[in-house]
């Protein structure tokens, strides 16, 4: 499963009556700080990275996180 | 060192009022509040009515702790008290507790300024005025009626801290026990800290009359599962081939411990959570949770770990043999109508009344 796909499942399980891809915007899911407490502690379970809060909340899209995700993939969190 | 120290027993004095769900659904939508609750399982939080004091919650966990261990008054060689909500800017909290216990006149008095960090702070202190051989006995109270800093219309840190104070009694081990123990460990061993003042703004509450607790959750979120697993790991390491049989982290939220339990793959039963019906509680949240584990699992045999993380950001982590702990909770019930007067729950009401303020129906 890639990334990518396991990041639509993370976000199909907190708005599980929305259609989620790529381009949606998390404004528009109503995403708010409790979703953003469940997703940091799903994407360090999954993917073993602890993403920092202003990185979170710096994301726009879907898209966004993803590439947030593997890029702190890629550097290792410290 | 020249001695070892070990924790011989704790209580918490909560107070027996406080508010849940019909009190936050009064203001906030229901469908938030569920989803509040089902993420921090905190159901009720305890609220110290107006008219009592940091010191009376203190007073009547430290009688209850000190009578558990078998402890006289006459007996306390050192009292610290670790709050970040004294009564008062002046005196520390530590001298009017003296009074109000009648403590000897010939002991340190001090307190030290932490929060969820505090209790390993000042399990520390005990242990290393202990160990030095400057005190056979020390009492610590650890707690905060942080209520008192919250802003009426935040539910995000309505919802999760409580008020209470914890009393930990620690006293001197027996002599050579290290050799007697074999390969059990000490009582209470050197505890390990780490700070990252650089986060220092995700929760905090600054000293002006209007300010109020600011907590930034997902920050506090990040550094916690970055930095704990760390100071585990450490931990463990020093646990060595004998491990370690429980952990006591610092009763955040129910989704924070769940996080570091997946994380840390350690066993439900390891983790004990006690946090529904009195929401974190800051520096006294470790010790409530080893007195639930202990009514709930009897003595707590083995050796536990101790973590603390929060305000700072800090964190703190050390081991210890709890096989012989005492442990209580006590409510305190809310005063009689009309009792706590306007000025009561100032350092002054707290210290003139000395031992006749002490709390009404306490029951444990």
């Amino acid at each position: 499963m890639t990334v990518s796909d396991q990041l639509l499942e993370i976000l199909g399980c907190l708005f599980p009556e929305q259609t989620v891809d790529g381009r949606t915007a998390l404004r528009d899911l109503r995403w708010d700080s409790l979703h953003q407490l469940w997703m940091i502690s799903e994407v360090d379970e999954r993917f073993g990275v602890v993403l920092q809060a202003r990185d979170l909340r710096s994301c726009e899209t879907v898209a966004d996180l993803l590439r947030l995700i593997e890029h702190e993939q890629a550097a290792g969190t410290r | 060192m020249s001695g070892s120290a070990r924790i011989r027993s704790t209580a918490t004095a909560l107070p027996a009022g406080g508010e849940g769900r019909a009190e936050w659904e009064n203001g906030w939508p229901a469908e938030n509040v569920a989803a509040t609750i089902a993420t921090t399982g905190i159901e009720r939080v305890r609220v110290a009515p107006a008219g009592r004091s940091l010191v009376d919650y203190a007073a009547t966990a430290s009688r209850r702790a000190l009578a558990l261990a078998g402890c006289p008054m006459e007996a306390v060689d050192a009292v610290l008290v670790v709050t970040q909500t004294p009564d008062d800017r002046l005196p520390p909290t530590a001298c009017r507790l003296q009074e109000v216990l009648g403590l000897r006149r010939d002991i340190p008095c001090l307190d030290l300024h932490h929060g969820c960090t505090g209790y390993v702070y000042g399990l520390e202190h005990a242990r290393l005025l202990v160990a030095g051989g400057a005190a056979g006995t020390v009492l610590l109270c650890t707690g905060d009626l942080l209520t008192r800093l919250l802003g009426e219309e935040d539910h995000t840190v309505r919802m999760v801290f409580g008020d209470g104070v914890a009393a930990t009694v620690i006293v001197a081990g027996e002599e050579g026990d290290a050799e007697r123990r074999g390969g059990r460990g000490p009582w209470l061993s050197p505890a390990r800290f780490g700070t990252e003042g650089s986060r220092a703004n995700e929760l905090c509450c600054g000293s002006g009359p209007g300010d109020r607790l600011r907590m930034d959750g997902l920050g506090v979120m990040s550094a916690t599962l970055r930095r704990v697993p760390e100071l585990v790991a450490e931990l463990q390491a020093e646990a060595g081939a004998g491990g370690i049989d429980r952990y006591f982290f610092h009763q955040a939220n129910a989704h924070m411990l769940d996080c570091l339990r997946r994380k840390l793959q350690l066993g439900e039963g390891s983790v004990p959570v006690f946090l529904r019906d009195t929401g974190n509680l800051g520096s006294a949240s470790i010790p409530l949770a080893m007195a639930r584990a202990r009514a709930v699992q009897g003595p707590l045999g083995g050796r536990s770990a101790l973590v603390g993380y929060g305000v700072g950001f800090s964190w703190a982590g050390l081991l210890c043999d709890l096989s012989g702990l005492e442990a209580a909770v006590v409510e305190v019930e809310v005063e009689e109508e009309g009792r706590g007067g306007p000025g009561a729950g100032t350092g002054a009401g707290a210290g003139s009344g000395g031992a006749g303020r002490r709390p009404r129906g306490e029951r444990g």
